[in-house]
């Protein structure tokens, strides 16, 4: 990240675009409390995320931040309903309101259906469903999605891009989504930036 | 992440790599198994030394033989009673011979032990009178017996002093005098009354004869008065009436053949110390004399010695196996950290601190640990338990009693469990550090 200045507003669908290596996934890592900056600061609902210490920072992701991965990355051996359930694992929930809360999210997903396979029995789309089911499941006041549709197919890509932008339009989500997709972003982002180089070379209000 | 959820995490991940698992549990069995049968004979062995402690005249008995040209006799036997810390002594007399009782006959060992020296036992406490009286010094027709011995004759669960009043006879083997085989034996003098049961040719053409003694049961005592019979079933009888069936009584086939008979002389005494410490310096001053002295404590000492070894080499063996069972937890659990890193990352993501992280592959590291544990508890006891075998067998060779050497307690269990599970989270500690300390950015990079 090289001179970037931007504010992100609740409720906003907010889109990152750029070629690899860009700094897309690295501006992510930041606002997701998994990397801190060497220089500069990142605040995210008035807390400076550089001044938590790991414990506190470990208890934002926890709890206020939510990431989906382009790779999903659900544990293989676990069920749709277990993967979704670990969030709430480490944040000692019960095991039964995890359960039922995992059920909500998963429904949410429209993946009721599939709530006992495992991930290898699950197509890429119901994967990604699952993981963001898993994101879901906290109720994180920041959702952040890096290249999410970058493992799928177009028709199923459209299909999980449809399902993020409702959760901004009807779940009233802060949603931070990383892709190199202009096009599609341009449908159903607020607001765009492109980065080159850690840099933002272009900002957008759609 | 709480308890209940991190050891929910350790077994499903332990489940995966079943067979590592396995392994790496089975090098903790082997190490806690090694220590914990070492504990357990040892613990066993101390504690049938203390039980010995308690029968207090086992320990300060000591059986004096003479080494060569001394002479066993009654003036002898006065001295060692004056000898410092010798409590009592008196001769060892004892007659192998057939008990008749009802119908009943075993084979049985009558022993003379003075009047004198049961009613200084009843006295001190060492044994106690369980029913009837104590037999008078050179009282005829009387015999004694210890509780065991009455148990032995008595039908199943009858009181002891039914007993009381009772005749049983005693036939002892009587060998001919040499020069008198021809002599029909007369019993000797004050035993006239006794009937000579049979006369026997032998072999080589001397005659045996055979003498029923008729004895009515006066007492029972509880407890071990010498060390005679180890097992505890003694017949006692005033050594007076039997000192003279004891010159002609038949020993060995050395006194078939020889014709040698006993004249006032004694093949071994039987001294009681004044207390267990003074039994080495009566030893000392036997030796000082030229006689041989034998105490329970040099056999206990012996089998001490024979565990110091054992021991030494389960230690080494435990320690070592622990210290190998250990690198395997270090290196299982390194090896899962690899396998996982993606995994951290992506818990870590997911709002894992290092400290929950830690705690999911310490929680994995102390079920190796606990499986380890049982496992090794378990081989510990089969261990102790052959052991335990091998040495019976082994006193059994040497006409030793059996005792039971093994011992598993409840803070050995105890102990083991939370010492295999203590070294595997000592084990445990640096790969879950590494795991802690897990980059989630590097980490998801490679997912």
């Amino acid at each position: 990240m090289d001179g970037l200045d931007l504010e992100i507003d609740p409720g906003e669908l907010f889109a990152v675009v750029g070629t690899s290596g860009s700094g897309k996934t690295t501006l992510l890592n930041l606002i997701g409390g998994l990397d801190t900056p060497s220089s500069g600061s990142i605040a995210v609902m008035g807390r400076e995320l550089g001044a938590l210490d790991e414990r506190q920072l470990a208890l934002y992701r926890r709890t206020t931040v939510a990431i989906i991965f382009q790779a999903f990355h659900l544990l293989p051996e676990r069920t749709a309903l277990e993967n979704i359930e670990l969030p709430l694992m480490l944040q000692n929930v019960p095991a039964a309101e995890r359960r039922r809360r995992a059920e909500e999210v998963l429904e949410r997903v429209g993946l009721a259906n599939r709530a006992d396979h495992v991930p290898s029995e699950l197509s890429g789309g119901e994967q990604q469903r699952v993981a963001i089911a898993r994101a879901l499941i906290k109720q994180p006041r920041l959702l952040l999605a890096d290249e999410p549709t970058g493992n799928l197919d177009s028709r199923t890509s459209r299909e999980i891009l449809e399902l993020i932008a409702g959760l901004n339009r009807e779940d009233g989500f802060t949603i931070v989504l990383v892709s190199h997709d202009e096009t599609a972003m341009e449908q159903i982002a607020d607001r765009l930036i492109r980065l080159s180089d850690g840099r933002a070379i272009e900002e957008r209000t759609l | 992440m709480i308890g209940r959820d991190a050891l929910g995490y350790a077994f499903s991940h332990l489940g995966k790599a079943r067979l590592r698992t396995i392994l790496t549990a089975a090098g903790v069995s082997i190490g806690i198994g090694a220590m914990t049968s070492m504990v357990s004979v040892g613990t066993g062995t101390q504690r049938r030394v203390l039980q010995a402690f308690n029968e207090e005249n086992l320990l300060t008995a000591i059986t004096v033989r003479p080494d060569s040209g001394i002479i066993l006799d009654d003036a002898a036997v006065e001295e060692l009673r004056r000898l410092p810390g010798v409590r009592d002594a008196w001769p060892q007399i004892t007659l192998p011979g057939l008990l008749l009782f009802d119908s009943e006959r075993t084979l049985r060992t009558l022993e003379g032990l003075p009047a004198r020296v049961v009613a200084e036992q009843v006295a001190s406490g060492r044994i106690t009178l369980v029913a009837g009286r104590i037999y008078e010094a050179g009282e005829e027709g009387v015999i004694m017996l210890s509780a065991r011995a009455a148990e032995s004759l008595l039908p199943e669960g009858a009181a002891p002093d039914t007993l009381l009043g009772r005749r049983v006879s005693f036939v002892v083997a009587q060998a001919p005098g040499s020069g008198e085989e021809e002599r029909e034996l007369t019993p000797p003098g004050g035993l006239e009354s006794l009937p000579i049961a049979g006369m026997l040719r032998t072999l080589t053409g001397r005659f045996i004869s055979s003498v029923t003694l008729e004895v009515q049961i006066v007492g029972i005592v509880e407890g071990q008065a010498t060390l005679t019979d180890m097992l505890g079933v003694s017949l006692w009888i005033p050594p007076a009436v039997i000192e003279p069936l004891y010159s002609r009584a038949l020993r060995s086939l050395e006194t078939v053949l020889t014709g040698e008979i006993y004249g006032g002389e004694y093949p071994s005494l039987q001294i009681l110390a004044e207390d267990v410490l003074q039994v080495r310096a009566v030893q000392d001053r036997l030796r000082q004399r030229g006689l041989r002295g034998a105490s329970i404590l040099d056999q206990i000492s012996e089998i001490r010695t024979g565990f110091v070894i054992l021991n030494g080499f389960l230690a080494v063996l435990g320690g070592v196996s622990l210290f190998v069972a250990a690198m395997m937890i270090v290196n299982t659990l390194v090896m899962a950290v690899l396998e996982r890193t993606g995994e951290i990352g992506l818990l870590k993501s997911l709002g894992a601190s290092n400290a929950d992280v830690m705690r999911l592959f310490l929680t994995e590291a102390a079920v190796i640990g606990l499986f380890g544990g049982i496992g090794g508890l378990v081989l510990g006891k089969v261990v102790a338990e052959i052991t335990n075998l091998f040495a019976n067998w082994q006193f059994q060779r040497a006409g030793e009693i059996q005792v039971d050497l093994v011992a598993f307690p409840l803070w050995l269990i105890l102990g083991g469990l939370l010492f295999a599970v203590g070294v595997s989270l000592a084990a445990g500690w640096y790969p879950a550090r590494r795991a802690a300390r897990v980059d989630p950015v590097v980490a998801l990079r490679h997912y």
